[in-house]
Parts: structure tokens; C-alpha cells; sequence
């Protein structure tokens, strides 16, 4: 992964880019993401009744048959939109978009209409249907740079904005600008095939913000003009041996 | 040109006596009905404090179906309260004389409606001790509710509505209360004496009274059919597919009316039958309300066919999801028998004139009334299902007993609203029976 | 204040020209207008209603709900500024809908003032009570100031009474 160190743009614009070649569906992102952000687990029970909550989760596709059949697994989170359907519909404002682009919820404010929830059209906003206990030693582990949410209120994908806060403050003590690779979400951090890229789109020369336009990356849901900042690097379906005369499909996914 | 005459044998003072005997005396069945409504609330209460504590896990809902039962009867509650002051208000201000008798009973049932209403989005929130947050009231921390919401909007929408529907139910009240006073004694004179106001009806009360009420009736139209516009916008002006359509706003404008004046025909032959108030509530009364909630049968199923047919050809993939949910899928059974008793069973029953009897109006309201919940289930919750991204959808929703119990302690607590209303107000406007028979004198009836 | 009265049967109508005659005679023999008041159970169309401001008044509170909506709207969004990612701190259509609603609220709680003060109505006052008066009749009543006033006042009622 071949980062380079130029200096991001005044303020940033949190994105990332999620290669869907590289993934490879191990769930790493999910476990770190939930460690690290102290989500609470509902159990088998509400499992089995869609009660859990997952700020990132693996979303498996199954496409065709014998030998076209096709597993995709597709990494899905917050999508971070700059024009975010949940957050207009809360009648207290506590959701909005903050000055470096990531959709924030502020736990404080949230009085649970759930309006948001229902709105997100990628369902990436969870709900705390109880107070959820952490078992000990599970609340060892707990993350003291982190809430704990109580009941009645809505979480979702910070982007790891503890970690970018921390590093923000670190560069100001430090008194340096922000550096890109001090900052990783602990899905970016914990993926064993780098299929997560986390950094600055205002940046050029960055690994996210060089990458960001180019042809070979998608939305979910195009159509629905959310203009997410997450992306993902389309799916390359390696040409079949039985066709050799068909032209080899390129692959842009790679800067 | 039927004239409709008001009040059969009875001379104004001897109906007068009438009218107000259920404000003097309660029988054993009125205080036994109470305590078991009273009991019925007491445990939905119970219910609310054990889901306010416990937290909204104790529902079915889960994601994606964050919606389900509370919102279901908001929007019911809602389309219910349209019967009053929507249909007294148009009936005032077409002059339809056959109205007296049943303006106060539509107008009590808007204000309680809206009350049980208006206390759903309270149960419905996570943080419901948090509700005032909706409020634009100076804090310390200088934070205001978002306008853009359209939570927001019914948090407006419902407060004017349940002023303007209180004042437009208090002031026609104000004649009847100086009679009140006039004919009691003690506490009850008291009582009535506070609540009349000094009303002592000389013509320039008369004047400005009958001026304002024409006048509100006019600005009550206007706000009814906004607020149920804008609960509907709760559902339309969200991203959900099959949600997200410009047809709501009069669908369920029109909805609400329809559930409205099934209520009232529900609430009339009720109060005819415990308060013997036949000589008031006539078969012709029914019948004339009848034929509205038979418009109102035919206006429904054409907005449902034009929803239905516009998604079908369409062909969208995304409202598809929903559509055949819908009609042969998972909420398969609960939409025809939606369509049963909007529709099959009603239509027969209003539009042939010897079946539209008082018991044939009264079994067409009821499973109309059982029909208009269940429509506004079906708009909920398999929206709510239907994802676009078929990872996300879910159909597992079912109720729970919280959900049950309180859905039917908000009902007791309707029926115990409107009980006490009509012990401590005359359910049938007395000086308008007057006024009907003064004024069908002099300008030789009005037209049914 | 002494209040004088005379109640009348108004089937069949009260004298040659009806009740308005009645009050007409009493302002011939030199009675103030707004000394007379004619008390009923239900509106009478002998008296039709003179012009009122009420419905002028009802605009007034209809532009001053609009106005005092969209400007309490436009202060509280810029009170507090919010980041929204791009999307316009203050829209027109959200805050139109509040604004419609406010303004026919301000209509409704103006003309019910009008209401209430043009027709003396409030918990606060208290009024002369006529039990006796029934549902077909009407009361006729004379305000005086002072006991020679008031017998007067009596003296002509009483000559005046249809059902002597």
C-alpha cells in the first residue's frame, strides 16, 4: 500500500474506498469495528430477530448458477452521504453532517423517533432496543474513548472519529500538520487483504483521494442521490478459460 | 327537497329536559363501564412505563421495520379525528339543517381523537421523558427543534389542530352551558357558571357567536385537511420506496374522512341506544351519513386502485417488493381483507337504499373502521419491509403485548374521554334544535 | 347597575311589528340603544346580524401568525448554525409548511378574541342571570343607573307588555 505523505488540504473530507476484489468476506472489519467502538451484542436471541447492531457488517450476494455462480461479499457501513436522507427528518437535530464530512449522531441530542433509521436507504443506522450489558470481563475491553449508549437512541458509523479527533489533537500538540496515516478506522486497520482504504478526499495526492474519480468505483444506490463517501471498487470477474478469445477485462481498480 | 325536521314531538324545553337528564343522573352501567375502562388504561399505563423502562426491545420492532403498531394508530387516530371537525364544518357551511343533532357529537370525537392521537409519537419514542425536545422553547443550550422534519410539521400541525378544534368544539357549547347553569344546582352550577363565561345570550353575543363559528368552520377546513396532508408527508417525503409518492397527501386526507364518519355513526348509534336519544338520532340521520361514507367508499377505492395500478405498470423493481408483498405475498391476507371491508362488505350495504338502515350504516362503519387500520398497517410496515437493498429487507415484524395492550388501552381511554364528555356536556347541541326549528319557520326548511 | 325586564312570548310574535317594534318603541320613548338588550335561548332572525370586523380581524391575526412563524423560524435556524453538509441552512418549502399552520392559527385565536372581548364573554366577569327564560321566548332588559331610572323603565315595559 503505497501512501504517500503530502500534506492534506486545510480541512479534510473523510472517504474510503472498499475493494470489493480484495475482500475476501472474513468479517475482521465487523469484530474490530465492534471492539473498538464498544457495540453493544444483543445475543442469539435477538439475533435470530434482526435486533443486532452492526456499524459495519458483511453483506453476501449469490448470483447465478453452476458455473457462473458468483458469492459477493460486500463490506457495508455508514456510507457517510453528503446529502444524507437521515439526517433532514430529525426533529431535534441530532444528526448532521459535521465540517470534515462524516454524518455524526450526537447520542445526547437523539430522543429515538427513529425517522432516520427508516430513511437511510442503506439501512446503516442502528437502534438501541435495550440497555445492552457487556458481561464481565467483556467490559474490560470496553473503549474508554467511546460512549456507551443507552437504551431508546440511535448509533451508527463514526468513521472511527475518536481515532481522527485523537490524531487531530496529537498533530496540534505536535504543532505539525495532520498527517493521513496516522489515521485508520479499525475496519481499515484490522483488514488482513487491505480492502478497506480509509483517508482525506481533499488531499490529491492521498491513497483515497487520488484513487476517488476514477472509473472503476461505484456507489450503492446511485440513484437515490445520496453522494456517499464510501465507495467501492467494483468486482472484476476473471475472464473464463473457455473464452480466451474474449478481449480481457481491464482492470482500473488499482491507482 | 326532503325537509328533515329536527326534533319529532318534543317542544325545545321538554327536549331540553331530555338532552340534559344524561348530565344529572348515572345509572350503575355508566360506573361499571368506567372502572373497567379505568382498569383497561390502568394496565396500558403499566404497559408504557414497563417499555419506557425496559426499552423499545419489548415491541417486535427491529430493523428495518422501525415503524410498526404506534405509528399504525397515530395515523388512525388521526384519520378518526377528521370526523368531527372536518365533516361538522363542511355540514355548517353548506347549511345543511339535518346537522344539529350530530356537529357536537363529530366535534367531541375530533378533540378526544386527537388527544389519543397526539400521545402515540410520545409512546412511539425511544426517549419518550425527552418528548418536549420537540418543542421550540429557549434552553441553555441554545439548540432549536430542525423545521426541515416532518416530525416537526405534525408537531405544529397537531398542536394548531387540537386548539382550533377544542375552541371550535367549546364555543357552539357556550349557549348550552348558560342553559346548564341555569337549570342546576351546587357544584354543578358552579361548574357551568365558570364555563359559560357570563354568556347571557343577548343578541350581540348571538351576532358574534354565530359569526365566529361560521368563520372558524371555514379556517377549522383548512387545517384539517393540512394535518392529515402532512401525516401523510411523515411517510412521503421519506427515501422508502413505495412511500415516497405525491398521491398520499389526499389519500389519506381522504382516508381520514372516511374512518371519520365511521367512527361517528359508530358513536351515534351508541349514544342513541344507551341515552334513548331516538327521538334525535333519526334513521334518516344514518341514512344521510350513509350516503357521505358511501362517496367516501367509492373516493377510497379509486385512490387505492390508482396507487395499485400506477406501481404495477410501472414495473419499478423497487416498489415492486412491496406491491406483491402486498397482493399474494407475506401481508397477502391482511390487504384483501383490507379490501373486504373497505369495499365488498360496505359498498352493498350503503348503496341499496333498503339495506342502509341504521344497523346496516353501523356494520359498514365497523368493519370500515377495522379496514382503515389495517389500510394504515399496510402502508407502514411492508414499506418499512421492502428495501431497496434486498440484504436489508425484513419480515419478521409481528406485534407484541405491549403493543396490543397499549393500541387497546388508547381505545379505552377514547371511550372513557367521550363517556365523561357526555356526562358533563349535552351531547346534542340543545339551542341549535331550538335555532333548527326558529329558523326552519321562518325560511320553510332547509333540505336534507 | 339595576337591570330592568320584561319577558315576552315570541309565538305568537310580541305586538304589531314583533320584538324589533318593541325595542323600537322603547328607543322612542327615549331610551338609550345601548341601554336595551334583548336576551333569547336561540338566535333570532329578527334581528339581523349588523357588519362585523371579525372576518377583517381574522386576517389581521393571519398575517401576524405568518409573519411572526417565518421570522421566529428564520432567528432559532440562525441562532444555532449547523453544519449540513451543502444543503441550504434555511429552506423555503419546510418552514412554509410551519408557516401555514401558524397563520390560521393566528386567524383563529384573533377572531377568538374578538369573539370574547366584542361579546363580554371570560371566566373573569360576572352578568346578570335570567334562569326564567325558555326556550320560545325572549327578555327584554333596560339598563339603569339609578332607582328613579329603573322605575320608569318599569313603568314603560309594563305598558309595553304584549301579554297585558
Amino acid at each position: 500500500m503505497s501512501q504517500t505523505d503530502s500534506k492534506p488540504a486545510a480541512t479534510p473530507r473523510w472517504g474510503m474506498i472498499i475493494d470489493l476484489n480484495a475482500c475476501t468476506g472474513c468479517s475482521a472489519c465487523a469484530v474490530a469495528c465492534r471492539a473498538e467502538n464498544n457495540i453493544a451484542i444483543a445475543g442469539a436471541k435477538e439475533a435470530a430477530y434482526n435486533g443486532t447492531l452492526q456499524w459495519m457488517r458483511i453483506e453476501r450476494t449469490w448470483t447465478g448458477s453452476g458455473r457462473n455462480f458468483r458469492v459477493e461479499n460486500r463490506p457495508v457501513n455508514c456510507q457517510q452521504c453528503d446529502a444524507a436522507p437521515c439526517e433532514p427528518v430529525c426533529p431535534v437535530l441530532a444528526t448532521y453532517t459535521n465540517a470534515e464530512g462524516i454524518s455524526v449522531q450526537v447520542y445526547n441530542r437523539c430522543v429515538g423517533t427513529r425517522y432516520c433509521g427508516l430513511n437511510c436507504p442503506y439501512q446503516g443506522r442502528f437502534f438501541n432496543w435495550f440497555d445492552y450489558a457487556w458481561p464481565s470481563p467483556m467490559e474490560v475491553q470496553l473503549n474508554p474513548d467511546v460512549s456507551r449508549r443507552t437504551r431508546g437512541i440511535m448509533e451508527k458509523c463514526s468513521f472511527c472519529i475518536q481515532r481522527i479527533l485523537a490524531a487531530e489533537r496529537q498533530a496540534e500538540l505536535e504543532k505539525r500538520a495532520l498527517r493521513e496515516r496516522d489515521i485508520q478506522p479499525a475496519c481499515a486497520q484490522s483488514c488482513p487483504a487491505e480492502a478497506l482504504r480509509f483517508g482525506d478526499l481533499n488531499n490529491p495526492g492521498g491513497a483515497v483521494g487520488a484513487a476517488w474519480d476514477s472509473s472503476g468505483l461505484e456507489v450503492l444506490l446511485p440513484e437515490v442521490g445520496t453522494r456517499p463517501k464510501v465507495r467501492y471498487a467494483r468486482r472484476v470477474t476473471p475472464p473464463d478459460s473457455r473464452l480466451a478469445a474474449a478481449p480481457t477485462p481491464t482492470a482500473e481498480v488499482e491507482a | 327537497m326532503s325537509t328533515v325536521t329536527v326534533a319529532v314531538n318534543e317542544p325545545p324545553q321538554a327536549a331540553a329536559q331530555t338532552l340534559m337528564r344524561p348530565m344529572l343522573f348515572t345509572g350503575k352501567a355508566y360506573r361499571r363501564m368506567s372502572l373497567l375502562l379505568l382498569a383497561v388504561i390502568g394496565w396500558g399505563l403499566f404497559c408504557f412505563l414497563y417499555q419506557a423502562i425496559v426499552g423499545l426491545g419489548v415491541t417486535g420492532l427491529r430493523r428495518p421495520v422501525f415503524w410498526g403498531f404506534f405509528v399504525t394508530d397515530f395515523v388512525f387516530w388521526i384519520g378518526i379525528s377528521h370526523a368531527g371537525t372536518l365533516i361538522s364544518a363542511i355540514l355548517r357551511l353548506t347549511n345543511a339543517t339535518w346537522r344539529y343533532a350530530v356537529t357536537r357529537a363529530a366535534e367531541a370525537i375530533t378533540v378526544f381523537a386527537l388527544m389519543i392521537g397526539g400521545i402515540f409519537p410520545i409512546i412511539h419514542l425511544g426517549r419518550p421523558w425527552l418528548f418536549f425536545w420537540l418543542a421550540p422553547y429557549p434552553n441553555e443550550r441554545l439548540i432549536w427543534p430542525n423545521f426541515r422534519s416532518p416530525l416537526e410539521w405534525d408537531f405544529f400541525a397537531i398542536s394548531t389542530y387540537i386548539t382550533a378544534s377544542s375552541i371550535y368544539l367549546f364555543l357552539p357549547l357556550l349557549p348550552d352551558l348558560a342553559l346548564a347553569r341555569d337549570r342546576t344546582r351546587g357544584w354543578r352550577q358552579r361548574l357551568y357558571r365558570f364555563l359559560a363565561m357570563s354568556w347571557r345570550g343577548t343578541q350581540q353575543q348571538w351576532h358574534r357567536l354565530e359569526l365566529a363559528i361560521q368563520l372558524m368552520a371555514a379556517v377549522v377546513i383548512g387545517i384539517a385537511v393540512s394535518v392529515h396532508t402532512i401525516v401523510s408527508w411523515d411517510f412521503a417525503m421519506a427515501v422508502v420506496p413505495s412511500w415516497h409518492s405525491t398521491i398520499f397527501g389526499p389519500y389519506f386526507v381522504a382516508g381520514a374522512i372516511f374512518s371519520g364518519i365511521a367512527a361517528l355513526i359508530i358513536i351515534m348509534a351508541i349514544l342513541r341506544r344507551v341515552y334513548h336519544l331516538e327521538a334525535y338520532l333519526q334513521p334518516k340521520h344514518f341514512s344521510n351519513l350513509g350516503k357521505l361514507l358511501l362517496t367516501m367508499t367509492l373516493l377510497w377505492g379509486y385512490f387505492v386502485v390508482a396507487e395499485m395500478i400506477t406501481t404495477w405498470y410501472g414495473n419499478l423493481p423497487d416498489e415492486m417488493g412491496t406491491f406483491w408483498s402486498k397482493i399474494s405475498g407475506h401481508f397477502a391476507p391482511l390487504f384483501w381483507a383490507m379490501v373486504l371491508c373497505n369495499f365488498v362488505i360496505p359498498f352493498p350495504l350503503l348503496a341499496i337504499k333498503r339495506l342502509r338502515t341504521i344497523s346496516g350504516t353501523v356494520i359498514a362503519s365497523i368493519t370500515i373502521t377495522l379496514g382503515m387500520w389495517l389500510e394504515r398497517f399496510l402502508i407502514v410496515v411492508p414499506g418499512a419491509a421492502n428495501q431497496r437493498l434486498s440484504f436489508n429487507s425484513w419480515f419478521g415484524y409481528y406485534p407484541h403485548w405491549t403493543e396490543i395492550s397499549l393500541s387497546l388501552a388508547t381505545l379505552a381511554a377514547m371511550a372513557l374521554l367521550y363517556m365523561i364528555f357526555s356526562k358533563i356536556f349535552p351531547i346534542i347541541s340543545i339551542w341549535e334544535l331550538g335555532g333548527g326549528k326558529h329558523a326552519a319557520a321562518a325560511e320553510s326548511g332547509g333540505q336534507s | 347597575m339595576i337591570e330592568v325586564s320584561l319577558r315576552v312570548a315570541l309565538d305568537p310574535p310580541p305586538g304589531g311589528a314583533g320584538l324589533p317594534g318593541l325595542v323600537a318603541r322603547l328607543r322612542r320613548e327615549g331610551i338609550a340603544e345601548r341601554r336595551i338588550q334583548v336576551l333569547s335561548r336561540e338566535p333570532l332572525p329578527e334581528f339581523p346580524p349588523p357588519p362585523s370586523s371579525m372576518s377583517k380581524l381574522g386576517i389581521l391575526g393571519a398575517l401576524f401568525g405568518f409573519s411572526a412563524a417565518i421570522g421566529a423560524i428564520v432567528a432559532m435556524t440562525l441562532g444555532y448554525r449547523l453544519h449540513t453538509g451543502g444543503m441550504p441552512l434555511i429552506s423555503p418549502l419546510p418552514i412554509g409548511v410551519i408557516t401555514y399552520e401558524m397563520t390560521l392559527l393566528g386567524s383563529i385565536i384573533a377572531m377568538l378574541l374578538h369573539l370574547l372581548l366584542g361579546a363580554r364573554l371570560g371566566p373573569g366577569r360576572r352578568a346578570v342571570e335570567h334562569p326564567e327564560l325558555n326556550f320560545g321566548e325572549a327578555i327584554v332588559c333596560v339598563a339603569c343607573s339609578d332607582a328613579e331610572q329603573a322605575w320608569q323603565a318599569r313603568q314603560l315595559l309594563a305598558a309595553l307588555d304584549p301579554a297585558r
